[in-house]
């Protein structure tokens, strides 16, 4: 129904991703959240992961997952969903705030400079740190073709 | 601007409401009266609203001829996907379509007939009907808000039984139960 949004799909996903404690901390230096209605939940459920081997073929399912998930509209009128994977119902609500705070033109610099930019510095942190981690076990297969 | 309000508050809303719908159908023609609580959008009364958000999901569709923010709120409360009134499980109206253009169900699956939901601006103001049937020990004389044209397609859906459509009659706080097996004549 709603056009795709790439940059709001960015955050959700840095949000969800990102431990709690990290965002709370980073949100301490941020500016109040507006005030807001809880439009549905939080509440706990299951969705089904599907994938697909090797990035093709038919899709399976690969296992279910709990997930919780809340959605809220805000003071300024702005719908904000969170989800989140596990049970914390009080984090997908607080990505929802989040959510809904950083589609207001107006509030979205400021989040964005005390929240998402240290979040997605911690995330590229937390990334190279594990590929560094992994490229030390990496084997490199050659044959006798390639050594000619 | 986004203008998505709440729905139920609380899952114990929908158990509550699915509870007056028991009792609606186990006991039709009398008028039951739903807690306060829910405020749904305009074009849609409480009674509609509660029952559509009790029974419609993700795996029913759903057909309804309301103002656009009514319709988004149902799609996004239920997540039931939208269909044209003849293909669809639940049907809401404000005015009885012809009961044969609605979904049937089979003789194998009478189930999958569909629910009219007529939102109505009240239930008392009608037609003299005797009811009778499952559900009533005796014959049950009451007002009902319906159509003669109504009243013949139900006497002609009654024909076909299983197969058929079961009615539920909303109007503010208060719905009514029709189940298909019911016989309806003008009193």
């Amino acid at each position: 129904m709603n056009a795709p949004q790439p940059a709001r799909a960015a955050w959700l996903g840095l949000l969800a991703r990102s431990p709690r404690g990290a965002i709370e901390a980073r949100l301490a230096d941020a500016p109040a959240l507006p005030g807001f209605v809880r439009l549905r939940g939080p509440e706990i459920g299951m969705s089904m992961v599907r994938g697909r081997a090797g990035g093709g073929g038919a899709a399976f399912n690969l296992g279910e997952m709990t997930i919780a998930r809340c959605s809220i509209r805000d003071e300024d009128g702005f719908v904000g969903h969170g989800y989140v994977a596990g049970r914390d119902g009080d984090l997908a609500e607080l990505i929802a705030r989040l959510d809904a705070a950083l589609q207001n033109a107006a509030r979205h610099p400021a989040l964005h400079a005390a929240l998402l930019a240290p979040l997605a510095a911690d995330e590229a942190t937390r990334r190279a740190a594990d590929e560094a981690r992994a490229a030390g076990t990496e084997v490199r297969f050659f044959t006798l073709a390639t050594m000619r | 601007m986004n203008t998505l309000t709440p729905g139920f508050a609380s899952p114990l809303d929908a158990q509550a409401c699915f509870r007056a719908l028991l009792t609606a159908f186990g006991d039709p023609g009398r008028a039951i009266t739903l807690a306060d609580g829910l405020a749904p959008p305009a074009g849609l009364s409480i009674a509609a609203a509660a029952v559509l958000l009790t029974l419609a999901d993700a795996t029913t569709t759903l057909a309804a001829d309301l103002p656009a923010p009514a319709l988004h709120w149902l799609g996004f409360h239920t997540g039931a996907p939208f269909t044209t009134p003849e293909a669809a499980e639940f049907c809401l109206a404000g005015s009885a379509p012809p009961l044969a253009s609605l979904r049937q169900g089979s003789e194998t699956a009478p189930e999958h007939g569909a629910t009219l939901i007529l939102d109505l601006p009240d239930l008392d103001t009608g037609r003299r009907c005797r009811l009778s049937g499952p559900g009533l020990a005796a014959p049950r004389e009451t007002t009902l808000p319906l159509p003669a044209a109504f009243l013949a397609d139900w006497a002609e859906q009654r024909l076909q039984a299983p197969r058929g459509v079961d009615v539920l009659l909303c109007a503010g706080r208060r719905l009514l139960a029709l189940p298909r097996s019911l016989a309806i004549e003008a009193a």
